[in-house]
């Protein structure tokens, strides 16, 4: 199992620049943004008084041997509810074979392919806008939903007159540690998160260039499985324990979108639905505190119930070659949350426009407004004010 | 059906000018089945391959204007979202950006020395040691 954590830029640079006659691709970039919120702190903390811990820093090489590559990123970003935690991380690594178009194998730790953007969720070089929809791609919860241990299939099939099919399928485990994005996000909302694994995730995708110019469709899912998930849950009344830990196993945990694309000429158009749904029983360890929520008292909860769904149609115009401006609106849905009593959190409606500026081809710069309705994707234990508000990020990168 | 695109000839004579931006492969590659969809699938990066496996090298010169007025032309995408997909692969380790060279020169002899590239020129480059593909 590879370790999900540090990983010194010296063994980067190493495989880089040290064995002689080896040919690698070094490549890397720094992001800076800064959020903004009229009400309710978004994504990172304080964004009603304006934030900066939106930086993100990244190192990649690759080099290929024959048929087999090789490829590794290091990784350091802040955006977080929590405490922001700069620390590099293993973003992902891994072998790379290919044995014939058709068919390739990844082994290591890799992205999961789901949706048309979730492995390059963190290029910002490669997309217009600063944030992606959140609907189908939510940042606070990424950990789990980005990269597993493990390993996938994947080829390209051209098929006569229908264009060609690009698949996917992958299986891997996870776990995050206690101060991740994801922790950080359910711990502020009802308990202080100590573990989150999924010992098993699989998945696969299809994607479909359509004998048509720039047109494709594609179809994704995900299943994790052996998930749990530890924690204090605060949320249990005083005259309880007040260290009850709580253990969730979701007996299902699924995932699935649908996505359309179509690229004409300096036209984008996109458009993603995205379920996401878990079931399970929840379990005290302390026989007191199990006792009282079988016999259902003071709102104990003996299961967790979640059915999300989210949607987003986008427009990107590349305008002029050093401009680019977008807009989408995004929709998110809790249809069934046991736990969620708050309406104003059972949704969150998001329009955004965007506007990208390429001063030089390796550096870019961003200014994007969200009106957003709702806050179900609010860190759920900050305070909430006015539910119709405003966002406002500005971001600016350069790679090589 | 899309008709098939077909090397001028397996070397042009020495000192033979292009008459119009075009594909420029390695010999070895002469033999390769190359259609519309196929060259836009390598130049686009959802074909990574040539037939035999290996992994196709795309080559560009950063001076000189035949990749931009031809790459649109191939892959259906301006310079700008060719630039964002090839950065896409970069980062997700799952492609290389395009190997730059200087000039169109610097790419004749990249694409002569590699048996795994492609690549595109300005009409009135002296294409020699190549394949040389015409661009619709």
């Amino acid at each position: 199992m590879l370790p999900s954590r540090i990983a010194p830029p010296a063994l980067l640079l190493a495989l880089a620049g040290a064995l002689p006659g080896l040919d690698v691709d070094l490549h890397g970039f720094v992001s800076q943004g800064w959020l903004r919120s009229t009400d309710n702190d978004y994504l990172a903390r304080d964004t009603t008084d304006g934030s900066f811990q939106f930086t993100e820093a990244a190192l990649a090489v690759s080099s290929d041997f024959d048929r087999l590559r090789v490829s590794a990123q290091l990784l350091s970003r802040t955006l977080t509810v929590g405490e922001p935690d700069p620390r590099i991380t293993l973003d992902y690594a891994f072998g790379d074979y290919r044995f014939a178009e058709p068919i390739g194998a990844r082994a290591g730790r890799i992205k999961q392919p789901f949706g048309l953007y979730n492995e390059s969720r963190d290029v910002d070089l490669g997309r217009t806008f600063v944030l992606l929809p959140q609907s189908v791609y939510p940042e606070l919860t990424r950990e789990y939903g980005f990269a597993v241990n493990g390993g996938a299939l994947y080829g390209h099939l051209p098929v006569p007159r229908l264009g060609s099919f690009e698949y996917s399928a992958f299986l891997g485990a996870t776990s995050l540690d206690d101060d991740s994005t994801a922790a950080d996000y359910y711990s502020v909302a009802q308990s202080d998160l100590r573990d989150i694994s999924a010992r098993s995730i699989f998945g696969g995708q299809l994607l479909w260039n359509l004998p048509v110019e720039g047109l494709r469709l594609g179809a994704s899912w995900r299943a994790f499985q052996d998930v749990s998930i530890t924690g204090v849950d605060d949320t249990v009344p005083q005259a309880m324990p007040n260290n009850a830990t709580v253990d969730f196993d979701p007996d299902w945990m699924l995932n699935h979108a649908f996505s359309l694309e179509w690229l004409h000429g300096p036209f984008t158009i996109a458009g993603e639905y995205a379920r996401f749904r878990f079931h399970g029983p929840m379990r005290y360890r302390q026989p007191a505190v199990q006792a009282a929520a079988d016999a259902g008292l003071m709102g104990l909860l003996r299961e967790q119930r979640q059915d999300q769904e989210g949607w987003y149609a986008l427009a990107t115009w590349r305008l002029h070659p050093l401009f680019e401006a977008g807009a989408y609106y995004s929709h998110w849905r809790d249809l069934e949350s046991v736990w969620v009593r708050d309406g104003d959190r059972q949704y969150q409606h998001d329009a955004a426009v965007a506007l990208r500026f390429d001063p030089l081809p390796y550096w870019t710069i961003k200014a994007e407004l969200h009106r957003i309705w709702g806050y179900g994707m609010v860190a759920w234990a900050e305070p909430v004010g006015d539910d119709e508000w405003w966002l406002a990020t500005l971001k600016t990168t350069i790679g090589f | 059906m899309r008709c098939p695109l077909r090397p001028v000839c397996c070397l042009l004579a020495a000192g033979a000018l292009v008459g119009a931006d075009c594909l420029v492969l390695n010999p070895a590659r002469s033999g390769e089945r190359l259609d519309l969809e196929t060259v836009a699938a390598l130049w686009s990066g959802r074909r990574t391959t040539w037939g035999d496996g290996g992994r196709v090298v795309l080559t560009i010169a950063t001076e000189g204007a035949a990749a931009s007025r031809a790459l649109p032309q191939v892959t259906g995408k301006t310079p700008a979202q060719n630039r964002m997909s090839w950065r896409r692969a970069v980062f997700t380790g799952q492609g290389r950006a395009p190997r730059e060279c200087r000039d169109d020169a610097e790419v004749l002899a990249a694409v002569a020395r590699d048996r795994d590239a492609i690549g595109i020129v300005a009409e009135g480059t002296a294409a020699d040691g190549v394949v040389v593909v015409p661009l619709p």
